[in-house]
């Protein structure tokens, strides 16, 4: 399938790409969190048919009897209940010609089939392959039947704002009711069907479904359930709800949470001093409502669905899809699920969210060209040095919007202390050497001499570190204080030496030093703290930011970065 | 008797034609046409869509009209063509001309049609997880020995 939706859009004069399209575009119409695991109703019907139906071409009596009429004529087929379509499944553009049906059924289902495929070898498989027509035909006229089963969720809150509670209970309860509606809805009602694939059935009248068992969810937190009889409403792993009363109502009752810090029955701390105090937050909670329609009884879906005295006897396995594809479909409408407005006291707490970096760093860079006359075996001796350093010394500091220790103003911060170091020497020499081989008139010889060393030397922390923040109410002004970890780090140098000979170069040679903390690195990599201060802005007091940067790169640059949010703390 | 001859065969040849060579859109007979009640729902005449050419672009125009209110009757009937589905009325006339390759195995009822619309509006949804469910329950209703 994936193979056919992917190459789809390669072929789009392919008839048979337009389902590939469709499908495609009714997903991306989903939410994103449902478009992975879910599909519409109409999607489900093509891609069942596409899947498990064979394909051919129709020709259409119908028309041949809207022709006749035209001409005053009343086609043969008229007389008849009902009128045979014709379908030639051996002239669709899937089928090979020669190919029975029965074959293009287990060309479709493959070895997984196989043992299906014996039994349709030795009832016939003509009878067989019509068999899964006539059922795939019967279910999906079904399947399509429940988009008339509709769940609407209201509540008596009236757009009320419901305030969480300052209590354990009493008088400042705000109790609210939901109610699931479950009618099926169609715009033929009480027909009887003549003909095709729901033949016999009875449309069901406007009306509501009793019965039906419904399940509840609270959304959003700030609910729960008001009493015991309505916890027994609540969806749970193999129980809860209960069934649609004669006018396909189920109630659920619920209401607001306690405030944080107020008294509850949760055992969570109670602060009397922050109950219902701070700034008014607000958001929006509710209840879902989910039916499971294959509680029985009383439920009288099956009736629903099949009439009282189904006559689709072959389809009667098939329910249970039917019944699940109601069930998702009943369920996942947006009138199945409903909020209401909730207001609560942030009980005054708030933290400092964000990110502080301070940075160090030093860079060195020397060049310089030397030339000697030399004398003796060397001579015109040019020499090029290079030499360069970099210091980094980072420290970062991460503030979540978590709640300040117990019984302390300190919030706790993530703590990164990273050093880095590179220092780099290279000496270029080019010169002229006295070469006198054996037997050979003394000549000189130009040549090189080089030398380098190379030293790297790293290490980071982390740590979970309080964090001070102080805001004078009075000044506006503010200081940051936050601690930092010690790093241990690696060094280590490669040396490497070149060196010129005679009438030869000798081969070159290098070494490498290792090791942890050199005494250059002592001075950064030791634990200690950083201190910040600034003015608060008055148009943005819930605002610390700022960026300083001291010195320069050749003595020593910091950098100071500082965003600081005052935030609600996440429990 | 020349004349009968004459308009059963044009009647047959009616009924014949080519159906690749046509563009798929949705046919509704007159209600006159045929011996049934067809659901005016399902006709929806106020409704005009207009779909352009090729499969991808069709399909996203007809499903941002099928979101629409107003249109999404017309338009869930003009996909369900194009897909090749057979809509009938409950006497069981035939109420499009399906696109070629025409699906075996599904037919759906005028009626249906403006739930199916509704349906769609209302964002409900099925688990992916039915449609594999579906092949497991045919599987095991193919397994009877005898054809009911």
């Amino acid at each position: 399938m994936r193979s056919w939706m992917s190459s789809a859009p390669t072929e789009p004069e392919n008839p048979e790409a337009f389902d590939a399209a469709l499908l495609q575009e009714l997903a991306n119409v989903l939410p994103k969190d449902q478009a992975a695991r879910r599909i519409h109703l109409l999607s489900f019907l093509v891609l069942g048919a596409d899947l498990y139906g064979p394909k051919g071409t129709f020709r259409s009596n119908s028309r041949a009897s809207a022709f006749g009429d035209a001409l005053g004529m009343r086609a043969a087929h008229a007389a008849t209940p009902c009128p045979e379509e014709k379908y030639d499944p051996w002239d669709g553009a899937r089928l090979k010609t020669g190919k029975t049906l029965a074959d293009w059924i287990f060309d479709k289902f493959g070895d997984k089939w196989s043992q299906g495929k014996e039994v349709w070898k030795a009832g016939g498989k003509a009878n067989k392959a019509l068999d899964i027509v006539d059922i795939l035909d019967s279910t999906l006229a079904r399947a399509a039947l429940v988009a008339g089963l509709k769940v609407e969720v209201t509540n008596d809150a009236d757009g009320k704002e419901l305030h969480l509670r300052h209590s354990s209970g009493g008088p400042d309860m705000q109790p609210v009711t939901f109610t699931a509606k479950v009618r099926f809805e169609t715009p033929w009602p009480g027909a009887t069907v003549q003909c095709g694939p729901l033949k016999g059935y009875t449309i069901p009248d406007n009306s509501a479904v009793s019965g039906v068992w419904v399940e509840w969810g609270l959304l959003g937190g700030h609910l729960e359930t008001l009493d015991r009889r309505s916890s027994e409403q609540l969806k749970r792993g193999g129980g809860g709800g209960g069934a649609t009363n004669g006018e396909g109502k189920a109630e659920f009752r619920a209401e607001t949470v306690p405030e944080k810090f107020c008294p509850n029955n949760r055992g969570e701390k109670v602060d009397e001093a922050k109950c219902g105090r701070g700034k008014l937050k607000r958001a929006s909670s509710g209840a879902e409502a989910q039916l499971d329609l294959t509680k029985t009884p009383p439920i009288k879906f099956k009736d629903l669905l099949m009439g009282p005295n189904p006559t689709w006897a072959a389809g009667k396995a098939l329910f249970k899809i039917v019944t699940d594809v109601a069930t998702d479909i009943a369920t996942s409408a947006r009138s199945a699920r409903i909020e209401v407005s909730v207001a609560w006291h942030d009980g005054g707490v708030t933290v400092w969210e964000g990110k502080i970096t301070v940075i160090y760093e030093h860079e060195t860079a020397d060049r310089r060209t030397k030339f000697e006359r030399g004398g003796g075996n060397a001579k015109d001796i040019t020499t090029n040095v290079s030499e360069s350093s970099r210091t980094e010394d980072f420290v970062e500091v991460v503030l979540p919007p978590a709640p300040p220790l117990e019984g302390t103003t300190r919030a706790m911060a993530r703590v990164v202390h990273r050093y880095k170091h590179r220092d780099e020497y290279i000496r270029n020499q080019e010169m002229a050497v006295w070469c006198r081989a054996p037997g050979q008139n003394g000549r000189w010889r130009a040549t090189g001499v080089s030398d380098s060393s190379l030293m790297d030397e790293n290490g980071e922390a982390t740590q979970w570190l309080p964090v001070f923040v102080n805001v004078d109410g009075t000044t506006g002004k503010y200081s940051i204080n936050a601690r930092y970890p010690a790093v241990i780090t690696k060094w280590r140098e490669e040396r490497k030496n070149a060196p010129a000979g005679g009438c030869e170069n000798p081969p070159p040679s290098s070494d490498i030093d290792e090791g942890e903390t050199s005494p250059m690195s002592e001075a950064y990599t030791q634990s200690g703290s950083t201190e910040i201060s600034g003015q608060v802005d008055p148009k943005d007091s819930d605002t610390l930011s700022g960026e300083r940067v001291t010195g320069d790169l050749e003595y020593g640059r910091t950098t100071e970065k500082w965003n600081l949010r005052r935030v609600e703390p996440t429990y | 008797m020349r004349r009968i001859i004459a308009i059963f065969l044009l009647i047959v040849l009616a009924g014949c034609r080519d159906s690749d060579k046509e563009m798929p859109v949705t046919s509704i007979p007159s209600s006159r046409s045929g011996p049934s009640t067809t659901s005016t729902d399902f006709l929806a005449n106020n409704q005009v869509i207009n779909v352009p050419p090729g499969n991808r672009e069709a399909a996203a125009a007809l499903v941002a009209h099928a979101l629409d209110s107003g249109t999404s009757v017309a338009s869930v009937r003009e996909i369900l063509t194009r897909a090749g589905v057979r809509i009938v009325n409950g006497d069981g006339v035939t109420l499009n001309v399906p696109a070629t390759p025409s699906k075996i195995g599904i037919t759906i009822y005028d009626f249906q049609v403006p739930m199916l619309a509704e349906s769609l509006r209302a964002g409900s949804t099925v688990g992916l997880a039915r449609v594999t469910d579906l092949a497991q329950e045919l599987y095991g209703v193919s397994n009877s020995p005898k054809r009911s």
